[in-house]
């Protein structure tokens, strides 16, 4: 049980958070999304989504570009390869803490 | 943690549920084959080089069109998402399998070497791996797959006059594809539409 509380304790803040998770893994099944794409797989407003990018990529996990396309502005967000393997890595912990969670429950 | 996995799903093949896209030229092919089919039946084959000539090459524009008008409403609803690398080689591949796999059905069909329908088996096996790698949430892809073994199988029951039943069920098989090709694109995009989030119009 004391490791899987350390493996808890351990995820990074930054990722695990549910709107950026969100954002992570959908960034993690593309090479690059723009912002109204990431907005309706999220669900977030603009302020939202705005700041949690940011915070990502003060954080090294995302790139982001802004271009025009014709006259209209365009966001792109795109995943750094430490974000890849951050939120890679936070997947396969919050797998083995699943996994942990259903032998408990059988044990019982 | 299921509803994090859908959305990498849905990003992963946010175009491929973009169905409307592909719309305008399965209805191009749809009119292709029954003005082919009405053709075969008639009497001369000049009607057939008249109606290629002003019909089919002029009339690729259309859907290419409306293909776009399309992709320029999808861009400005949903935004865009750029595939992995990854995921568009193996897309291709896919693509270039399925052509041949139907080219070479086709020919084993022709000689009737089997008592079932080889080119009803691999429509089937392609709609299968749709289904399979689209996150198995594509209830209606797999739906499709089991039509196409029904009809694939058909010969077997003896439903053609004379056992000859390459001609009519080819016929039909190809026509199926490009109906079910249609209905799939409408669904994929209600399927898209219903499992993004509209965008909020009031800051929280």
């Amino acid at each position: 049980m004391t490791e899987a509380f350390e493996a808890l304790a351990g995820l990074d803040k930054i990722v695990h958070e549910p709107a950026r998770l969100a954002l992570l893994t959908a960034l993690s099944a593309c090479r690059s999304a723009d912002f109204l794409s990431l907005q309706r797989l999220t669900g977030l407003t603009k302020g939202n989504l705005s700041t949690h990018l940011s915070k990502l990529e003060e954080a090294g996990l995302v790139e982001i570009e802004k271009q025009f396309i014709g006259k209209k502005p365009n966001t792109l967000v795109r995943l750094t390869p430490e974000g890849r393997k951050a939120i890679e890595g936070h997947w396969q912990a919050l797998e083995r803490l699943h996994k942990d969670a259903q032998r408990w429950g059988g044990d019982r | 943690m299921e509803a994090l996995k859908r959305t990498q799903i849905i990003t992963a093949n946010y175009r491929a549920l973009q169905g409307l896209r592909l719309l305008p030229w399965s209805l191009w092919l749809l009119l292709i084959v029954i003005t082919d089919t009405l053709n075969a039946v008639g009497p001369s084959s000049t009607q057939f080089f008249g109606y290629q000539c002003l019909f089919i090459i002029p009339g690729i524009a259309i859907p290419w069109a409306l293909s776009r008008l399309i992709g320029n409403y999808y861009t400005r609803t949903f935004g865009q998402v750029e595939r992995l690398l990854r995921d568009r080689l193996v897309e291709s591949l896919f693509g270039i399998v399925l052509m041949a796999g139907m080219y070479i059905a086709i020919l084993v069909d022709a000689q009737q070497f089997l008592p079932v329908s080889l080119l009803g088996l691999v429509i089937a096996a392609f709609l299968l791996i749709q289904w399979w790698t689209t996150g198995r949430f594509l209830s209606h892809a797999l739906l499709f797959a089991a039509l196409f073994v029904g009809l694939a199988l058909l010969p077997l029951f003896g439903l053609f006059a004379g056992g000859d039943w390459f001609d009519p069920l080819s016929r039909w098989l190809l026509l199926m594809f490009i109906i079910v090709g249609c209905i799939s694109g409408v669904l994929n995009h209600v399927a898209l539409v219903r499992n993004l989030k509209a965008v909020p119009q009031v800051e929280l």
